[in-house]
């Protein structure tokens, strides 16, 4: 105990410290040697570790010297009065050592591949995997193909060879099914549908490293795919029916216009009919038989329209050019065509408006009392000039109303309305127009 | 003496007005004419002091839309919208248009010289509602004018997105009119509903 007194207490218990501290690193750096790029291990460096190992042996000496009571001086003592402050500088320096060991070891691993930085790369990959030699003996597998094997098989995955001899034979945990996706499914593709509702397709290769041939087992999720792929099959079976239902209605189209037309003219039949029958009530209350003899007048023509029913259709474009023109007449202005229109163009609605529109604005703002219409044709349009014998506009010419609406109707048919003032005020109309050879 | 001008594409329909007018000594009728484009035309210069127009009339030409030029440019014309279609907003758009008159050809039990004969002293006369024309389950009173808009739009090839955007709500608030049409007039496809709509009149599109 006598040479415990030559050391104060704190120190002695820093010293003990050091020494476990230094007993543990100084291990581990033997166990945790270096390992060079193809996973070889290197022996840390000689002359150090031989130092680190003296000077622990010697540490551990002077820590039993002092705990056993012997002295430290004289013949007995351990290292011959060596002052103990030069043991904590040497505690200190085998402590150094250690821990540069170990950070030199560490910044390795950071730094370069290793065994554990593979296996803990692996591990996080999202895919299942699992590498095995000709025997089936695991290389290298990560915790997914571990779970995957286990919730598939019922237990840990052994030999690779075994695992696909009872996937094959069927011999699968409860509410593990084995789906076939495809018509001709490739052996070395499965697909599994899991007790929690995911889908997931293994599929098996043979990888050469090295010259060296391995079995590599790949697990993925295709769950979302699988659910795509659903869906497309049912899109594709509706879009199927709603292709038949197509092609029955297009199928019906002729019949369904034929019956259209055929409903129209029952429409008219029947307002013409009963304006007819009206009409007739009235002049049989009246009791005039001029009246009576109108009517029946009125009935025959209708009679003879009702027979005639196609011509009345055809009839009706000329019919309202008349009446345009007969309008004309009654408010005072004649009109004359200097050239006869195409038939194509005369019975367009947009003609019509057009001329209405000239006619209304040579009446009321020209006083005209003549208007002349005449066409050419120029290329692939026709160039319909309407002018009249009216006053000429004092203050310019804008389109407005009525000519503004009909000027944008043409512009949408691809044409062209515009104002000419010369002798006479002309509008000039251009429409496309296809000639009748030309159409066939 | 009431100088009278009719504007209807239909001869049946000129004959038969021309009949119930005649029965009157006031009215004289100076012309016929098939399409209301050319109404205006004719009063440009011809005292016309009354105007018996069709709505929907020949060159597709609307009787309304006329009918609101003629009262513009000339405001002592008067006219009276005749009409057999049961559409629902024509009563509406006569007014607005400032027409004196509407009459219904084959519905109502108003006559025609009656209304003639109001109108020309001065008075407005309309029918108090549109004629009850069954759709389906429902007939036309049980259709509010916003499920009468939006069964136009329908009628004219627009999609719900397009009706919310013209009528400034939400394409779910058109989807539940469309369901609520369906539902009263009990068709289950929604073209059909439109066509029955169409086919009774009550809709009427392409008008100029």
């Amino acid at each position: 105990m006598s040479s415990m007194r030559l050391v104060p207490y704190p120190v002695l218990v820093g010293m003990v410290v050091a020494a476990i501290l230094a007993l543990v690193f100084f291990s581990a750096s033997l166990v945790l040697r270096l390992e060079d790029e193809k996973g070889r291990r290197k022996p840390a460096p000689f002359l150090p570790l031989i130092f680190a190992l003296a000077l622990t042996m010697s540490e551990m000496a002077f820590l039993r010297t002092i705990f056993l009571g012997m002295t430290l001086s004289g013949s007995g003592a351990f290292f011959q009065e060596v002052p103990w402050s030069i043991h904590i500088v040497l505690l200190l320096i085998m402590l150094g050592t250690a821990v540069w060991s170990m950070a030199r070891e560490i910044r390795y691993r950071q730094t370069h591949f290793v065994r554990s930085s593979i296996k803990e790369a692996v591990d996080t990959m999202p895919v299942g995997l699992c590498f095995a030699d000709q025997e089936g003996r695991q290389v290298l597998t990560n915790q997914s193909m571990i779970r995957f094997a286990e919730q598939l098989t019922g237990h840990t995955l052994s030999n690779v060879f075994s695992f696909l001899r009872e996937i094959k034979e069927d011999r699968l945990a409860e509410n593990c099914i084995r789906m076939d996706l495809f018509e001709n499914e490739d052996e070395d593709i499965y697909t599994f549908r899991m007790q929690d509702g995911r889908v997931l397709q293994l599929t098996r290769d043979l990888v050469t490293v090295a010259e060296e041939e391995y079995v590599q087992l790949v697990v993925t999720d295709i769950t979302m795919q699988h659910d795509f792929y659903d869906d497309l099959t049912k899109t594709n079976a509706a879009l199927l029916t709603q292709r038949k239902e197509m092609r029955s209605l297009a199928d019906r189209l002729i019949q369904s216009n034929h019956e259209e037309e055929l409903l129209n003219y029952k429409i008219q039949v029947h307002n013409d009919v009963g304006q007819m029958i009206m009409t007739a009530d009235q002049a049989l209350k009246s009791g005039s038989m001029q009246e009576m003899q109108e009517c029946a007048t009125q009935w025959i023509s209708l009679v003879e329209r009702f027979t005639n029913m196609e011509d009345e259709k055809n009839r009706g474009s000329s019919e309202l050019l008349e009446e345009i023109i007969k309008v004309a007449e009654q408010i005072g202005c004649k009109v004359f065509f200097r050239t006869d229109l195409p038939e194509q163009i005369a019975t367009q609605s947009v003609v019509r408006q057009a001329i209405r529109e000239a006619i209304v604005n040579a009446v009321k703002h020209g006083r005209a009392n003549e208007v002349t219409i005449a066409h050419r044709q120029v290329g692939r349009m026709i160039e319909i000039t309407i002018s009249n014998n009216g006053m000429l506009p004092a203050k310019g010419f804008s389109m407005k109303g009525g000519l503004k609406n009909l000027y944008e109707s043409i512009r949408g048919d691809g044409g062209d309305l515009r104002a000419e003032t010369g002798e006479r005020f002309a509008l000039v109309l251009t429409l496309p127009y296809m000639a009748r050879e030309e159409r066939k | 003496m009431i100088r009278v001008l009719i504007v209807d594409d239909s001869r049946q329909s000129q004959f038969f007005l021309k009949t119930m007018l005649a029965q009157s000594t006031e009215c004289t009728i100076v012309d016929t004419i098939a399409s209301a484009a050319n109404a205006e035309l004719y009063c440009l210069g011809n005292r016309i002091d009354l105007i018996l127009m069709d709505i929907c009339t020949a060159d597709n030409a609307s009787g309304l839309a006329a009918a609101e030029k003629i009262k513009k440019n000339y405001p002592g014309v008067k006219i009276v919208m005749v009409t057999s279609m049961p559409e629902y907003s024509f009563i509406g758009q006569a007014k607005c248009a400032g027409c004196e008159g509407f009459w219904y050809k084959e519905y109502g039990d108003t006559e025609l010289l009656d209304v003639v004969q109001r109108v020309m002293s001065g008075e407005k006369c309309y029918p108090e509602e549109a004629p009850v024309i069954p759709v389906g389950l429902a007939n036309s009173k049980d259709f509010s004018d916003r499920e009468y808009e939006i069964v136009r739009m329908l009628a004219d090839g627009l999609n719900r997105q397009e009706i919310a955007d013209k009528l400034g709500i939400s394409a779910r608030t058109v989807r539940f009119y469309i369901e609520e049409l369906k539902t009263k007039t009990g068709h289950e496809d929604t073209m059909k509903m439109v066509a029955a709509f169409v086919e009774q009149k009550l809709i009427i599109n392409n008008l100029q």
